[in-house]
């Protein structure tokens, strides 16, 4: 009977909706997290018959039911804190920092929670360095990071700010295809495209002392879950259902 | 045996046909674009519709065309219809859903991965620029001006999965305008469906209260020439 698999697989799809609202629900506080956005499509179509039918009518195609077609993040901005820490720096408008592993790799980033470490280099709050080895002496006064990304603080005995780095911003052509590996990191994948640099306007700019919040919104999530357990709960029914007229068919022989 | 008991049959089958179809359509009740199916029944048979002489049976789907709800939701590359109509993909088929993404080369496709035809081809953009369609379908890059018109034709169809669905005659002109940000979801009433499934459930029961009736008779006939 196809009524209870399609049934089955529609229960599965609500299920993999609410543990994608519950991700998202979870990181609500998560800095520059970016919400989840689960799609389904229709399963295949079976002809069940040919005989019958008229001219030009569609067949009897019956479906089989639904699954997951994809899981992207929606990359729309978040809104912005301020926190007042000046390695705190935020992006307004498109595009990602770049970090590096351990390992050489580049990974991508919006977080731009930075610390320094005993040495003074640049890093994210997991420890990875942010690229263009930026190195902020201890005892450097005033560090400013520019809406173009260019990094200057005042070194002991100076009275000017000196250059220290440039923090640079890089887009991809499909950001949904950007691989996302928790830790608000992303890794570039075929589907998303080569980085390219984003040249930086008064649209597009960095901004210090603020950080991105999570773009999850709580209502709109709360709904998406309420009506998530409705589907879920209306595909039990009719695997209900359909026990119940197997039931009947059983019952034939007396 | 009497005919009656196979009238009885063809009905419990096409009952069953109609909860297939039923479960199918609550099964998506959450698939963007997606349009419920509806069962229709035909007599079959010796003297096509005339009762005693032909059976039942659940001979075509028909695809819903209702509307489903367009909700907002901001993402610059999803669209609506509102209005008969489908976007065209490059690989022949048509959907309602505009759920559309781009891939590593520029170019909007749906999410399985299938490039969206303009009137000129397949649709491209540049790296990093903003796309803006006005109601007509008509697209604008922020860079690359005008680019293609989106293809929107309207056509019979038959779905064949994926959020596709296949041309079962010639396209015609679409009216259908499209709505940037926006999505359209099932047009699946849940509510409808639940009834059509009680209805359908106990409509296996009176085939199966006839087929037991009908044994009844045949069981008492045998009777007769017994003792």
């Amino acid at each position: 009977m196809r009524a209870l698999y399609a049934a089955a697989s529609g229960m599965s799809v609500q299920q993999t909706q609410l543990e994608t609202v519950a991700n998202n629900i979870a990181n609500v506080g998560t800095t520059a997290f970016k919400r989840n956005d689960a799609a389904f499509e229709d399963l295949f179509y079976q002809e069940l018959t040919n005989g019958g039918k008229a001219a030009g009518a569609p067949g009897m195609s019956v479906g089989a039911g639904a699954r997951l077609s994809s899981l992207q993040k929606d990359h729309t901005q978040g809104s912005m804190s301020h926190t007042g820490n000046a390695l705190h720096v935020a992006i307004q408008g498109d595009g990602y920092l770049e970090v590096t592993t351990p390992d050489g790799e580049s990974l991508y980033t919006r977080d731009g929670r930075f610390t320094l470490d005993a040495d003074g280099t640049l890093m994210t709050a997991a420890g990875l360095p942010v690229a263009g080895n930026v190195l902020i002496p201890p005892d450097a006064q005033s560090v400013e990071i520019t809406a173009d990304g260019t990094i200057r603080a005042v070194l002991p005995n100076d009275i000017q700010p000196t250059v220290l780095g440039q923090l640079e911003v890089v887009d991809f052509t499909n950001r949904g295809g950007l691989r996302a590996i928790g830790g608000n990191l992303y890794q570039q994948s075929p589907q998303s495209g080569e980085a390219t640099i984003v040249e930086m306007s008064p649209s597009n700019s960095l901004v210090q002392g603020y950080l991105e919040d999570s773009n999850v919104d709580i209502a709109s999530e709360l709904v998406k879950m309420i009506l998530t357990q409705r589907a879920y709960e209306l595909n039990s029914k009719v695997v209900q259902a359909a026990d119940d007229t197997m039931q009947v068919a059983v019952n034939l022989r007396r | 045996m009497s005919r009656d008991l196979y009238a009885a049959v063809a009905g419990a089958t096409a009952t069953w046909a109609q909860m297939d179809v039923a479960a199918n359509n609550l099964a998506n009740v959450n698939t963007t674009g997606f349009r419920a199916g509806r069962t229709a029944f035909r007599l079959i048979g010796n003297g096509e519709g005339v009762l005693g002489k032909s059976t039942p049976q659940a001979t075509e789907v028909f695809n819903s065309t209702r509307e489903g709800p367009i909700e907002q939701d901001g993402n610059p590359l999803h669209f609506a219809l509102s209005g008969q109509g489908y976007f065209s993909l490059e690989d022949g088929s048509l959907t309602r859903d505009g759920r559309f993404t781009l891939d590593d080369q520029g170019r909007l496709v749906t999410q399985q991965g299938i490039a969206v035809m303009g009137e000129g081809g397949p649709i491209e953009l540049s790296p990093g620029e903003s796309l803006n369609a006005s109601p007509e379908g008509i697209l604008t890059g922020s860079e690359s001006g005008e680019i293609d018109r989106l293809k929107i034709v309207d056509a019979n169809v038959e779905p064949t999965g994926g959020n596709r669905m296949r041309a079962t005659g010639p396209t015609r002109a679409a009216t259908a305008a499209v709505h940037q940000g926006h999505l359209e979801g099932s047009n699946v009433n849940s509510m409808g469906v639940m009834v059509e499934l009680i209805e359908a459930g106990r409509h296996f029961e009176a085939f199966q209260k006839a087929m037991q009736a009908s044994d009844d008779a045949t069981a008492r006939l045998n009777r007769i020439g017994g003792s």
